[in-house]
């Protein structure tokens, strides 16, 4: 056999060994880095329990890993993972959740798209952030009991921003706040909730009365989840990333929606130094600023 | 005399352009066989048919069974950073030829390259020809293709080749020149085609005719 | 060999191989200082073991830049000063010849990655991470598989090509593959047919970003996606099978 004909044959054997190779390590269904992150969303309920939530697991919520075509949906029963595949049940790029039936679903990106946003958190970390919605409004019908004639998120940051007067207090708001991000200085939480109280119920009469309901809303959905989000990133990624991604800025004023979720974050915490138990009655029936001010009576 | 190669009804065409014609000749062993013909006339593509540098869109190239070529291009191009010697060896390389230095030096000094080691970019035009005249009798070839292989010489660089072909052709060497110097053509070629637009137009033989090749050449291709 | 052998000589004299290869060193260097500390979401990365998988994927995309430089013009320029002649003429077949100066044109690619990463290395024995040293190596052998494939792609397309057609084309596939988790992004935030017709482009770049990735897995000591390198190595297969069988039809 000629040279050449043998060297052919060499290289169609290479591609056949190679194309072979590729398929068998074509992951089909949910990928590897999804599982892990459900993983890891397993292994931080063990260690972090409800996080003060009466009846809170993210486990309890079916997570669906979207890549915009496919939702690759796990449902967790009895310790076990079952996988089922179905089209997306929403477009684009998605954090969020899906009411299916009775139920609410976690739906979040496919970790290859999540990390490709170049985000900081952990994508397990927007899990729990996510099922938290699903807490909320499985178990408080949250979203159902609010906000009829709200604003929508971009709509309600858009006028803040733009008016100067509210705007200045809820910057005020958050840096009375932030005390209790600041982890060099020890806070006389009683003392912070009745300044942040008297700036809170000067703004609230600058505001009309879809404005105060929706920011209210905001806050308490947003911020407690973002609250939760906080807690599992610290026990994931401990106490620097953890300060530096969620108290560095978070008692900074940001145009956009961003605010919301830090306000709520840090109404959260004010609330844990009031009353570490405060979230064993809480039913998301009312605002935080409302919790605040029934501790500070 | 054994056919080494020959052409039959060779046409080539470029989209609507027709650049050789139905060609047709053949050449016997150890003959000197002169392409002539004005820029364009198609030398140029049937040297590289008969190469294979091309393919004809019909008729028929056919090279003696056994046969080896060597080809000397019109503009040789050598990588200036090379040596004389440096590029023998590429070639022979390339050829799968045992890498010979004598052998290399000696083909060098009969195209009066000696000194072998100055690199290509200082060679002058003609021993940049010299040099691709070198290269084409790495195979010791049966069919020597030279393309302008005086074109470009001083008159002593001219003198110097012709005698190497006329030593190539006692040695048994068929050559297909192709050149524009008629002169050299008359000193060294039996015979040759004429073409003219991608046709043969006539033929020639040395010594048969009285008049000259030039006035021939003048008479045939000058006339538009 | 003595084709690809030439390509590697007429590199290095042609000073191309110098000139890219030190802008190269001098970015890794920046890069590798403090003065070039990276600032990431408002986080500066001083750590070289954080910093390292960057720097992966800019040496990477450094390499496959410089890889695409000298690969594309070695075979047009073959055929436009007519070595290709002298080759053709002595029943070289177009595949040798072809694939002889991708060859070149791949080793070429790899003598100044190699630099890039053993300047990289310097850096990192300076910055106190000696004992990274036979991770970046291992890395370093994804980036031959990086630049390989943008090679081999090069030089299969440039021989059906004109240069400024393949340039586009791989410009194109390199900027498309090294920036692919950016295409993936923008394809999940597309909605409609705009996504859908994306998400199918993107399958059709070469996953170099995946392959920095691994490297810098690799290089921290991460585990590694085997699917990404096996992918890799049926580009350049496949880019083989161009060479060998694209053609010129003349000389």
């Amino acid at each position: 056999m000629k040279k050449r004909t043998i060297g052919m044959i060499v290289y169609f054997l290479t591609g056949a060994a190679l194309l072979t190779a590729g398929f068998a390590t074509t992951e089909k269904g949910l990928k590897e880095d999804d599982r892990k992150e459900y993983e890891r969303v397993i292994e931080d309920r063990k260690e972090l329990g409800d996080l003060g939530f009466p009846g809170f697991s993210p486990l309890d919520y079916k997570t669906a890993f979207s890549n915009g075509e496919k939702d690759f949906v796990i449902d967790y029963r009895n310790g076990e993972m079952e996988i089922t595949e179905r089209e997306a049940v929403y477009e684009g790029l998605v954090g969020s959740i899906y009411p299916n039936g009775d139920e609410y679903e976690v739906v979040v990106p496919v970790y290859e798209t999540w990390i490709a946003t170049g985000a900081h958190e952990q994508l397990s970390a927007v899990i729990w952030h996510e099922s938290f919605h699903a807490y909320q409004n499985s178990c408080f019908r949250l979203a159902e009991n609010s906000a009829d004639n709200g604003l929508s998120e971009t709509e309600l940051a858009e006028r803040i921003d733009r008016d100067p007067e509210k705007r200045s207090l809820y910057e005020k708001e958050l840096e009375v706040l932030g005390r209790v991000a600041d982890t060099d200085k020890t806070c006389d939480f009683r003392q912070t909730a009745l300044e942040y109280l008297r700036i809170a119920e000067k703004r609230d009469e600058l505001l009309s009365a879809e404005e105060k309901i929706s920011e209210d809303y905001y806050e308490l959905s947003e911020g407690s989840a973002c609250y939760v989000e906080s807690r599992v990133v610290r026990y994931e990624n401990g106490d620097a990333v953890y300060e530096d991604n969620y108290l560095k800025n978070a008692a900074s004023y940001a145009e956009g929606n961003s605010k919301y979720y830090h306000h709520g974050m840090l109404q959260c915490m004010l609330l844990d130094g009031l009353d570490p138990e405060w979230k064993s009655t809480f039913a998301f029936d009312c605002s935080l600023d409302d919790v605040i001010a029934r501790y500070c009576e | 005399m054994n056919e080494i190669l020959k052409l039959e009804n060779v046409t080539k065409s470029y989209k609507d352009k027709t650049v050789v014609d139905a060609l047709s000749f053949s050449i016997g062993k150890g003959e000197v066989f002169a392409l002539l013909g004005a820029n364009g006339a198609g030398k140029t593509t049937t040297i590289k048919m008969i190469l294979g540098l091309a393919k004809p869109s019909s008729g028929k190239i056919e090279i003696a069974d056994g046969v080896k070529s060597g080809y000397s291009p019109e503009t040789p191009y050598f990588p200036p950073y090379l040596s004389a010697m440096e590029v023998m060896r590429y070639y022979a390389g390339i050829e799968g030829r045992k890498k010979d230095k004598e052998y290399l030096e000696e083909l060098l000094d009969t195209v009066g390259l000696e000194d072998n080691r100055t690199r290509v970019k200082d060679y002058s035009k003609g021993m940049i020809q010299r040099l691709a005249l070198a290269q084409a009798l790495i195979a010791d070839p049966d069919l020597l293709i030279l393309d302008e292989p005086t074109a470009g010489l001083d008159a002593l660089g001219r003198k110097h080749n012709l005698e190497l072909l006329r030593k190539l052709k006692e040695r048994g060497k068929t050559i297909i020149i192709n050149s524009h110097i008629l002169h050299d053509i008359e000193a060294i070629c039996d015979r040759g085609v004429i073409m003219k637009k991608g046709k043969v137009i006539d033929s020639w033989t040395n010594g048969v005719s009285h008049e000259s090749l030039e006035d021939k050449f003048i008479r045939l291709v000058g006339e538009e | 060999m003595e084709i690809s052998l030439n390509v590697i000589k007429e590199k290095i004299r042609k000073k191309m191989l110098y000139i890219t290869t030190v802008l190269g060193v001098l970015v890794v260097m920046i890069f590798s200082s403090d003065m070039g500390s990276l600032t990431i979401g408002g986080r500066q990365i001083k750590d070289y073991y954080v910093l390292i998988p960057i720097l992966i994927h800019v040496v990477n995309f450094l390499s496959g830049a410089i890889a695409l430089a000298m690969s594309l013009t070695t075979v047009p320029n073959e055929y436009e000063r007519r070595t290709s002649h002298l080759i053709w003429s002595r029943g070289i077949s177009q595949s040798r010849y072809h694939m002889s100066l991708a060859i070149g044109n791949v080793a070429v690619s790899w003598i100044s990655g190699l630099i890039l990463y053993a300047t990289m290395a310097v850096f990192a024995v300076v910055n106190g991470y000696s004992g990274m040293l036979g991770r970046i190596a291992a890395a370093a052998l994804l980036m031959l598989l990086y630049t390989a494939i943008i090679s081999m792609l090069a030089s299969a397309l440039s021989i059906i090509f004109p240069t400024i057609v393949s340039g586009v084309i791989m410009i194109i596939l390199f900027a498309g593959g090294a920036f692919r988790n950016i295409l993936i992004l923008l394809a999940a935030v597309l909605t409609g047919a705009g996504g859908t017709i994306m998400k199918r482009v993107i399958r059709l770049f070469p996953d170099l970003a995946g392959l920095s990735r691994q490297g810098g897995n690799l290089a921290q000591g991460n585990p590694v996606d085997v699917h990404v390198i096996i992918m890799g190595m049926i580009v350049v297969w496949i880019a083989g099978i161009g060479i060998l069988f694209f053609r010129r039809k003349e000389a």
